[in-house]
This record gives structure tokens, sequence and C-alpha cells, in this order.
């Protein structure tokens, strides 16, 4: 899975935010705010990844434990996905 | 008939129809050169009608229609952009108040007017101009001053931006950089192209580093425009004005 195209991600002190352009922007509204490691997430996204690959990058970017960071992985894919902001 | 205007230092011409957008924008002609040129077009106006949540009469069209390109234009090319709200002038520096429709931000406003007097004036009512000069944000008043038609071609300096909600007691307090450009974000005009958004989000960046920004909690007596002026202004009682 990975973050689909036309959406733009902007740093703001500790935390981002998420907002469409392009063709989709009209459609869709929202902003997405996102903190630390959910940016980070975010980022690892805008390649396809397997999300035993992102709880492998969490482990190693925040020192976590495995089962932490998978537990945290899933639970941001799935609001990622809710969002519609995932493809595949 | 071809005008040159110039509205937050920035002069274009216009190629309009209405006497009603001569109208309003006439405190903005220019005798000079401009920079660029907006052509409205019947499909312009179309599309106006289109996006006009009322059945307006097709002048107020050309006006909304010369101030949408306008702004794209200076967002592109001028460290600007437009932000709906209520901009007032205090000894010469720029309060800005925003909040959903019918919060009260005319009531606000108007505590202000009575409490400070002469201290206080209109920039713009409902969509002036923020713009970057120099590296210094600027609340510029336009031509599109809202229902009560209020405003100046001045332009101040950013000191304060507001987002105001009522409440039963009056309180003024800080807010979080994701809040505030969540809540900005949601009182301009979003550009769909990447670069254009990407110039916004940088601008809004030192936006809010420049600007102090605050929740406004108020309710519609005299101290809620004291309570306001006190947090914004507190520490510097009887300062000299600055441009």
């Amino acid at each position: 899975m990975k973050i689909k195209d036309g959406f733009m991600l902007r740093r703001f002190g500790d935390d981002s935010i998420v907002v469409a352009v392009g063709e989709g922007a009209e459609d869709f509204n929202r902003l997405i705010t996102l903190n630390e490691v959910g940016s980070f997430i975010y980022k690892q996204l805008s390649e396809d990844k397997t999300l035993d690959e992102l709880a492998a990058a969490i482990v190693e970017a925040y020192e976590v434990d495995e089962a932490v960071a998978r537990a945290d992985a899933e639970a941001f894919v799935l609001n990622l996905d809710k969002a519609g902001l995932l493809d595949g | 008939m071809i005008f040159t205007f110039k509205i937050a230092d920035i002069p274009f011409s216009a190629d309009i129809r209405y006497r009603y957008t001569y109208d309003t924008m006439r405190d903005y002609l220019f005798d000079g050169e401009p920079d660029f040129h907006i052509e409205i077009t019947d499909e312009d106006l179309a599309r106006e009608r289109e996006l006009s949540p009322h059945d307006l009469p097709e002048p107020m069209h050309e006006s909304t229609a010369v101030y949408r390109k306008y702004i794209y234009i200076i967002m592109e090319r001028y460290d600007a952009f437009f932000f709906h709200c209520s901009s007032i002038s205090v000894d010469g520096q720029a309060v800005m108040f925003t909040a959903r429709s019918g919060t009260g931000k005319s009531t606000h406003r108007n505590l202000w007017m009575k409490n400070f007097g002469d201290r206080v004036k209109i920039i713009n009512d409902d969509k002036p101009v923020i713009r970057k000069v120099d590296g210094v944000f600027y609340v510029y008043g336009t031509p599109w001053r809202g229902k009560e038609g209020l405003g100046e071609n001045v332009r101040c300096k950013a000191r304060a931006l507001c987002f105001l909600s009522r409440s039963e007691t009056n309180s003024i307090g800080e807010i979080d950089t994701v809040s505030v450009v969540t809540r900005a974000l949601n009182q301009t005009v979003r550009p769909s192209e990447p670069k254009l958004m990407s110039n916004l989000l940088e601008l809004l960046d030192g936006f809010i580093t420049q600007v102090s920004c605050y929740d406004l909690r108020v309710n519609m007596d005299d101290d809620a425009a004291i309570t306001a002026y006190n947090g914004i202004f507190g520490n510097e009682k009887g300062k000299a004005n600055e441009d």
C-alpha cells in the first residue's frame, strides 16, 4: 500500500498537515493533521510498503518493540484508509 | 472598458463591463502601469453564478470574478493570500477576527470601535489581502468589503489574528500551530495547483511565526473587547504608535 497521488504534507512545528492538491482537491476538502510518528509513517508510505516493512521502519526509527510498532502502524494505516488516502 | 487599479500595492488592469464593478473598485483606481491584466469572460460570469449560493444580479458576479482572478495571480506571484475575516487597525496595527459566519464578527468589531473610539479603524470587513513585503506581513484593504461595505484603501502591519467563538464569559488564549493553520486554511481560497498550495503553506508558516494567533471567546459585553485588547496588547499599553 501507498499514499495516493494528489496529497501534500507540510510540517508545522512538531505536527504536520496533509492537504489535497491537483484534480482530487475539489472533492477532498478535509485537512488531516499528523503527529510526528504519523508524519514518519506517512512519508514511509510515499513508496509502496507492506505492514511488516512499516513496522520494521518504526522499530528502527523509534526503538520500540516490534509488537508496539506493528500495532501503531496498523491503527495508523486503518485511519489513513478511512480518510481515503491509501492506494492498494 | 479597461481600467487600472492598485490593490495591496499591486497594480493591474481589468476589462469590466458593469458600473457596479467600477463603483466597487473606484477607491483603488490607479494612474500608472499595470503589472498584469484581467479579462472577465462570459464563462467566468457563468462560473460565478454557479458557485454563488444566492441568485445575485450579474454585475455582482463580475466583481467576484475580478476578485477571484486577482487572488489567484497574487498568490502565485506576490507572496500574498486572501483571508476571510473582519480586520481593524488599532493604533495603526492590524487585528483580524475570523469565525464561521453567524458567530458575531461584526458585533465584536463594533465593541472595539465603541470602547476604543478613534484608535480603531476598519481596514476591511470581509476579504482583506495579507501580503508579505520585505519579510513583514501586512493587511491590506480591498474593494471587497462585505455586506456592510466597510473598509478603506490602507495597509497596516499585521499584529494579531483571533479565532472568534461565542461564550458566556470572555477569555483570550494561545492556540497551537496546527490548529491555526487548519482553521486559516478553512478561511481562504485553497488552490488545487500544487505549486500554489505549496506557496500558500510556506506563507502561512511565516505568517504564524510573526503574527500572534489567539483563541478568543467572547460574549457581547464591552468587556469582550477589553479582554481581547489586553490579551493582544497587554504588555505595552501607552507604547507609541507603530506604522
